[in-house]
């Protein structure tokens, strides 16, 4: 059960589309998925309550700093998402701790990118700290650039700059980024999958649910290199 | 082809190799117990520290007494006193439960004055 901790303490950095996008699109493909939703404007806890999504995906809402281990332990999902409030607190840490893999969503803007250095510093500090229990504990980490433009659209050059110093420091990132794209931002508004959107008047879908559909093998692939790692 | 139609051929059988990694998921791994308190250490000095109210565990404050309408006329003292008077009068005061007026009036007849 890869638990996932989606985290960035700036928000707006796209935390909840990252996290709504990836686990509609697993429990799509026939995967057991719950999303803790620790922010505490509950966006994806809204998003199923007041929705009317057929998709299997659990909700969890109101989970604290106290019972975030009771919750995780409850868990009978092949991946648990845990959706983090745009903050730098202890339920944020906390869950970084208890991660399989941390995806640090991030926009082309120095204010998201020194933000996502927090997080990734504390994934660092936290993985040191596990691993004084267990040798072999990691918590790997990517950066996952969002709505960047369509491809084919010209690129700022304030994204170019970033890229170059995510790359120069060596911060593992996602080759796939989440475009900026009108059906992603429908998800909420219709509160509805990609895929559930399709009588609806939304901007090229196919191309959105594409770019999900790659970002979700990325994913998959670190992944089980992960449990690879740990089973090695 | 997928249910809606999203996806076309090439996609689709993309979409079946993800479903076999998918399926190598287990649901369930116990995890092991993990030592809250270091990495609350760890993540405070990058500025993860709690966001959440504690629960009270101080009991209620006990009101003082409403001031009783007197049966003669009032006036004014300000007065300026030290910080240690000031504290133990107004400790006094919550203790007897008495207003300021009161416990004034209660420590000049102790004193017989």
């Amino acid at each position: 059960m890869p638990v996932i901790a989606v985290s960035n303490p700036k928000g707006g950095a796209g935390k909840s589309t990252t996290t709504l996008l990836l686990a509609t699109y697993l429990a799509q493909q026939g995967a057991t998925v719950s999303v803790l939703d620790a922010d505490p404007n509950q966006p994806i806890m809204d998003w199923k309550k007041n929705g009317q999504s057929k998709t299997t995906l659990q909700v969890i809402g109101g989970v604290r700093e106290s019972n975030l281990m009771e919750i995780l332990e409850d868990q009978p999902h092949q991946f648990v998402f845990i959706d983090l409030e745009g903050t730098a607190s202890l339920l944020v840490s906390r869950s970084i701790a208890m991660a399989d893999f941390v995806i640090v969503p991030v926009q082309a803007s120095a204010v998201d990118v020194r933000q996502a250095g927090k997080a990734i510093r504390a994934v660092r500090d936290e993985e040191k700290v596990a691993q004084r229990s267990n040798p072999n504990r990691r918590i790997p980490f990517r950066v996952l650039m969002t709505r960047t433009p369509a491809p084919g659209a010209p690129v700022s050059s304030v994204q170019r700059q970033l890229e170059g110093e995510i790359e120069a420091a060596g911060i593992p990132r996602f080759q796939t980024s989440l475009a900026e794209r009108m059906a992603f931002k429908a998800v909420f508004v219709e509160r509805l999958t990609l895929d559930e959107m399709h009588h609806l008047p939304v901007g090229n879908l196919d191309a959105a649910y594409q770019n999900v559909h790659q970002l979700a093998e990325e994913l998959i692939g670190f992944l089980e290199e992960t449990e690879k790692g740990r089973a090695a | 082809m997928n249910k809606f139609g999203l996806l076309d051929d090439d996609n689709a059988s993309q979409s079946s190799t993800l479903l076999d990694k998918i399926a190598q998921f287990p649901p369930v791994r116990p995890r092991s117990t993990v030592d809250l308190a270091a990495f609350d250490a760890a993540a405070a000095p990058h500025g993860f520290v709690s966001r959440e109210a504690p629960p009270s565990t101080q009991p209620a404050p006990v009101a003082r007494r409403r001031r009783a309408i007197p049966s003669e006329p009032t006036r004014h003292l300000a007065i300026r006193l030290t910080e240690s008077s000031y504290a133990r009068f107004v400790a006094y005061a919550d203790r007897q439960k008495l207003t300021y007026h009161d416990a004034l009036a209660s420590l000049m007849d102790s004193a017989g004055a």
